[in-house]
């Protein structure tokens, strides 16, 4: 029997995106046989939007969990990528030599300052960061324009090619016995003894672990374990350039460089619904901050630009969730999917294999939602 | 930054955008006509303007008629705005284009797409070698500069080929050979079609006596099903194979490829309007009704940007989607005959599409490489080998295709590997290529500078 | 070899291509001088992959040339003018830009 027909499988998670194949790869390198169900092409996918940050500075800096948590992947990500390194492929190109958040005003610089050290003091000082002023920036990156004021360097930061993280996901979890199933979205799940029975349009499967990874179409599923996702849809625009002949040494929050060369530039956060139109009124802004900050890259040419929808939660801090209504059920939304794939694939996944969701992960239950509790 | 508004705007200054333009102003309907290229006339009345029928007739009657329309862009209440590319249309009818490197928005009540076809890709092996051009490109050169390559190589089929060997002969330029592909049994099959191409007796006579001037004055191969352009660093000869088993090797330095021309989609798909997979013609069309109505309501689309039915048509479907637009703005002032008659005239003209259609449709041997080496995607240097590969993990179709291979993510933005990696695709997942889908097109539809594009800043009304 | 088929009575100029100087009548553009002048290639797009002109429109984007220090010109979409000074469109080899002694404002 192919893996094509095999129905039984130990792990089925829906979506194909990094969340569903970093815990997916987790799970596959565990032992598990995993199932990915996937939609189609053209279907709304945030990967889409990923930008390729492996980025620490800033996140969490009011919420203490998620800066422990971001941490904790960003450690984890040597080790992560090393692993993915031995399936071949091209090298995911993970650089984590610091990055910056280039200031364009005094304000700018106040209000970094004050986030970052919120962080540091939240993190009991194992977070470090540095302000830098134009003189010290400069050093680090030459070419920086005139209305730049400076940035914040934070040596945790750092990138990674996000379509080539994905690329090795899938291979490494399919060299591992692994299956991906593409235009196969879940359409009902049951319980029967101690099995999860997961249906599709044209399938039935069976397995013991089933992780709802779907993105934003988690809202309309998670109901079917017994779980809520609140989530809502955030667009971001992303304008990306041809390969330019020089080379940017950091990344920062809103550029960064690929192997090949071009600068994808971001990035903008907008309310629009399910709409994923490129709008002209963002995308010169995006480029005008953009030449502000490298007024060299002024005369690159822009081959594309694009939209993607971010899974947003209410609170902007991932959703992990274990149902109760169906052991061994998990709801997980998530829009920092590159930065934290290090920590889904080792601990997320460790934690689904073993069915219990580890302590500090408690504070990202959809329950902190709930106003009232009944 | 000038915003500015229009009742209607063309965007594109070939046979079919000109006669949109001329009708309008003939209603007294204010138009822009916004072109990308140096001078009027798109590419079948390229440089038209400039060009003299004595020195060079070797064009042909039927390219000089096309003066008197082409000069009608600078009639009236037609404002003509040359060199400038349009690249992005948004929901809120705005046009972003640029011009020398600033950057404006316009906006209209109507815009009118017509810009054009390109010529289909033909991935044969050594295509993206130094003296490889398209012989539309060839064309372009004998318009503009009056320059013509000797004894160049032709090699595929359809109706632009043969005009420009063609006008070659007539220019007294040697030709080694014409490599036709045209199968064999096309000829059998688009008897069906035959009757209803007599209708344009004129058309027929044209491409025969094409085709009887290149057999008498070069080495005429057919059914070619085999072809390798050979060289390092430039073309030194061309290989190839017939349906019949016989081979040959040509020498040369120049070879001009043609399979064909498919609507340029690439600023249609970028505004998000529906396009269908057309079975008979192998390509993607935008969806209009019989308006020339895209599936937005304010986006009308006229020429071969819509299909591919000619410059002849093309010219009589401008004056529909202008006609059509007119009584918009004041219903009925074109009357229903008019228009009837138009769209009768327009059928007409199109009775030897069906027929060319399917004789010179492009053989699955030249839609995708047969060899694993040759280059699909020239910008990014993608071969056919390296798509296979990456189809290997599972991709559901062209945009998670591109994320794995780069295929597509070139300056090109897919015009010259969007149909070939479709293919691709679609035979590995055994699928319908309208279901296998194409690359998601977005803004801008032409590379502009970062410059360009944050020049638009802060110009937006709040 | 491209050969020109008549010249109509028109202004010729003098532009250069790396270096080498070409005659060019007037309405040229960039693309038909090259090809006019015996250069087929014009770009290189990576190792031992060098490209001309292809299509002639606008569409291909293989015919990348630097004209007067600006990289990234269409060839075929840029008419002459006297002196222009063409060089081939080489692939970017990443390299870190000088310190800043050398930024321009």
């Amino acid at each position: 029997m192919t893996k094509e027909n095999q129905s039984n499988w130990d792990a089925i998670i829906t979506g194909g995106g990094l969340i569903g194949l970093s815990i997916g790869y987790g799970l596959s390198i565990r032992g598990f046989s995993v199932l990915i169900l996937d939609e189609g092409d053209l279907d709304i996918r945030a990967a889409r939007g990923n930008f390729g940050l492996v980025w620490v500075q800033g996140k969490g800096a009011y919420f203490p969990s998620y800066a422990d948590w971001t941490m904790r992947s960003a450690t984890l990500w040597p080790q992560f990528a090393d692993s993915l390194s031995s399936f071949g492929g091209p090298s995911i190109g993970l650089n984590q030599s610091g990055g910056l958040a280039v200031c364009l005003s005094d304000e700018e610089m106040q209000q970094r300052n004050d986030k970052l050290k919120n962080l540091r003091s939240n993190q009991n000082g194992r977070f470090e960061f540095q302000m830098l002023d134009r003189r010290e920036l400069e050093d680090l990156m030459p070419g920086i324009g005139p209305k730049v004021v400076g940035a914040a360097y934070c040596p945790h930061d750092g990138h990674v090619n996000p379509l080539y993280l994905m690329r090795a996901l899938a291979k490494g979890l399919i060299e591992n016995g692994g299956l991906i199933l593409t235009k196969n979205p879940l359409t009902d799940v049951k319980k029967i003894g101690d099995n999860i029975i997961v249906i599709t349009p044209k399938r039935r499967f069976e397995c013991q672990r089933l992780v709802l990874a779907a993105g934003l179409a988690n809202a309309k599923l998670a109901p079917k374990i017994g779980l809520k996702q609140s989530i809502q849809p955030q667009k971001g625009q992303i304008i990306i350039t041809e390969k330019l002949d020089q080379k940017f040494a950091l990344p920062t929050l809103l550029m960064r460089q690929t192997e090949e060369g071009g600068i994808m530039i971001g990035d903008s956060h907008e309310d629009t619904g399910f709409e994923t139109g490129v709008c002209p009124k963002i995308t010169s802004g995006i480029a005008d901050r953009a030449i502000a900050t490298f007024p060299k890259i002024a005369e690159s040419n822009v081959i594309r630009s694009w939209a993607a929808l971010r899974v947003m939660s209410r609170d902007g801090y991932p959703i992990y969730n274990q149902s109760k209504l169906m052991e061994g059920a998990f709801a997980i939304s998530c829009h920092s999917g590159v930065t934290l794939a290090a920590a889904h694939a080792i601990d997320l996944a460790g934690y689904i294999a073993e069915t219990k969701l580890g302590a500090e992960l408690e504070a990202f239950s959809e329950e902190r939602f709930d106003v009232q509790k009944t | 930054m000038s915003k500015s508004h229009f009742s209607v705007a063309i965007i594109g200054a070939g046979p079919a955008g000109i006669s949109a333009a001329a009708t309008l102003n003939r209603y007294c309907i204010e138009n822009i006509v916004i072109d990308d290229q140096v001078g009027p006339g798109g590419q079948v009345y390229r440089n038209i303007l400039d060009n003299d029928n004595d020195k060079r007739n070797f064009l042909g009657e039927d390219y000089f008629k096309g003066y008197k329309l082409v000069n009608q862009i600078f009639n009236g209440k037609i404002k003509y705005q040359s060199k400038s590319t349009v690249w992005q249309i948004t929901d809120g009818k705005e046009i972003a284009l640029v011009t020398d490197g600033k950057s404006e928005i316009i906006t209209a009540d109507y815009i009118i797409i017509a810009t054009g076809a390109m010529e289909r890709p033909m991935p044969i092996e050594g295509w993206t070698l130094p003296g490889v051009m398209t012989v539309g490109g060839a064309q372009t050169l004998l318009k503009q500069s009056a320059i013509a390559a000797e004894n160049a190589v032709f090699v595929g089929n359809g109706p632009l080929l043969y005009l420009t060997a063609w006008q070659y002969i007539q220019a007294g330029v040697g030709i080694i050979a014409v490599l036709d592909t045209t199968q064999a049994k096309n000829w059998r099959a688009a008897i069906p079609y035959a009757g209803r191409a007599l209708l344009q007796p004129a058309m027929i006579k044209s491409g025969y006596d094409w085709l009887k001037e290149i057999k008498k004055n070069t080495n005429f191969i057919s059914d070619v099903k085999n072809i390798e352009i050979i060289g390092n660093g430039k073309v030194t000869s061309v290989q190839y194979e017939t349906g019949n088993g016989v081979t040959g090797k040509i020498e040369t330095n120049n070879v001009f490829i043609h399979q064909g021309v498919i609507p340029n989609i690439n600023l249609t798909m970028a505004t998000g309007l529906s396009h269908g997979w057309n079975k008979s013609t192998f390509c993607w069309e935008p969806e209009t009704d019989y308006s020339g109505k895209s599936s937005n309501d304010y986006i009308y689309i006229a020429g071969d940007a819509a299909g591919i039915d000619g410059s002849k048509a093309a010219l009589i479907a401008g004056r529909i989607v202008a006609k059509e637009i007119i009584n918009r703005f004041q219903p009925s002032r074109v009357s229903k005959l008019d228009l009837m008659i138009e769209r009768l005239r327009y059928l007409h003209i199109c009775s030897i599409r069906p027929f060319l259609n399917r004789l010179y449709r492009p053989s699955e041997n030249f839609r995708t490489p047969k060899l694993d080496k040759t280059i699909v995607c020239r910008c990014e240097g993608v071969s056919k080998s390296d798509v296979i590969a990456a189809l290997t993990h599972r991709i559901a179709g062209p945009n998670q295709l591109k994320a794995f291979c780069r295929a597509g993510m070139g300056r090109c933005q897919g015009r010259y590997c969007g149909l070939t990696v479709q293919e691709l695709i679609a035979t590995h997942n055994n699928e319908n290529m309208e279901d296998t889908g194409y690359f998601r097109l977005r803004p801008p539809v032409k590379p502009i500078t970062l410059a360009e594009l944050a020049s638009l800043k802060g110009s937006w009304p709040d | 070899m491209f050969k020109r088929l008549e010249t109509k009575s028109v202004k010729p100029l003098t532009i250069s291509f790396e270096g080498q100087k070409i005659k060019v009548l007037e309405n040229d553009n960039v693309a038909s001088a090259l090809l006019r002048g015996g250069y087929l290639e014009c770009r290189e797009a990576g190792k031992n992959d060098m490209r001309g002109p292809f299509c002639m429109m606008g569409t291909c984007f293989e015919c990348l040339v630097k004209i007067d220090g600006k990289p990234n010109q269409q060839a075929c979409q840029t008419p002459v003018y006297e002196n222009m000074q063409i060089f081939k469109q080489v692939t970017p080899s990443l390299t870190i830009p000088e310190k800043k002694e050398n930024v321009d404002e």
